[in-house]
């Protein structure tokens, strides 16, 4: 396993428990269970993974971020990015807009804004990318 | 449209020079390790810029390196 690849189980493993702690807590909120606050876990994440890089990094051998290593960090972002707007998209036009939109709620033109924003960072880079040279 | 497959002979170049290994190839050509297990195994296809400097490391051409193949067949002449 080279650095590149241990760095990213080191983000994500405790993103995973991070995340998964929190909400099993969460969803026992009602039953009387007790969590710790959401700024709590965060920074339990961010010391284990401050701490699991420090020791990757001093026994691990420093490599080059070559072309493969940009094109799987890309189309990881790829993924993130498609899965969040689709689901976004989907609690957009599904379920928020068909029960909101008669009462004009205050944080619709910011969602909207959010939704259209992305598209637009999304569709602006690649008309620049287009015309300019690209490489992984 | 018949699917091409890039085939190459890296393993076959490293033996012929001096036992080279992935490692010291990888440091040749400011590569990781792994893209150049990947590119051997056939589970990576570099871009020509790196596909030139796999072929001077080894003092050859790209042609001697990488060979296209359709449906397991070589490209014919």
């Amino acid at each position: 396993m080279d650095l590149e690849e241990k760095v990213s189980w080191g983000a994500f493993v405790p993103w995973v428990l991070g995340c998964g702690y929190y909400l099993t807590a969460l969803l026992r909120w009602d039953e009387g269970g007790s969590h710790w606050p959401l700024g709590r876990v965060l920074i339990g994440m961010l010391l284990l993974q401050v701490v699991y890089m420090i020791v990757v990094a001093s026994v691990s051998r420093k490599e080059p971020r070559d072309e493969r290593t940009r094109l799987i960090e890309y189309k990881g972002y790829k993924v993130a990015y498609l899965t969040v707007m689709t689901v976004f998209s989907g609690w957009l036009l599904w379920w928020y807009l068909p029960q909101n939109l008669k009462e004009s709620p205050k944080e619709l033109p910011a969602l909207l804004a959010v939704w259209l924003g992305v598209e637009a960072i999304r569709m602006g880079t690649q008309l620049v990318l287009y015309r300019a040279s690209v490489r992984a | 449209m018949t699917k091409m497959v890039i085939a190459n002979r890296i393993r076959r170049l490293r033996f012929d020079h001096g036992e080279m290994t992935q490692q010291e190839l990888a440091v040749k050509i400011g590569a990781t390790r792994q893209t150049i297990i990947a590119i051997e195994a056939g589970k990576y296809a570099p871009s020509l810029e790196l596909a030139f400097r796999i072929a001077d490391a080894f003092g050859v051409g790209v042609n001697d390196v990488f060979q296209r193949e359709y449906n397991g067949a070589k490209m014919p002449e």
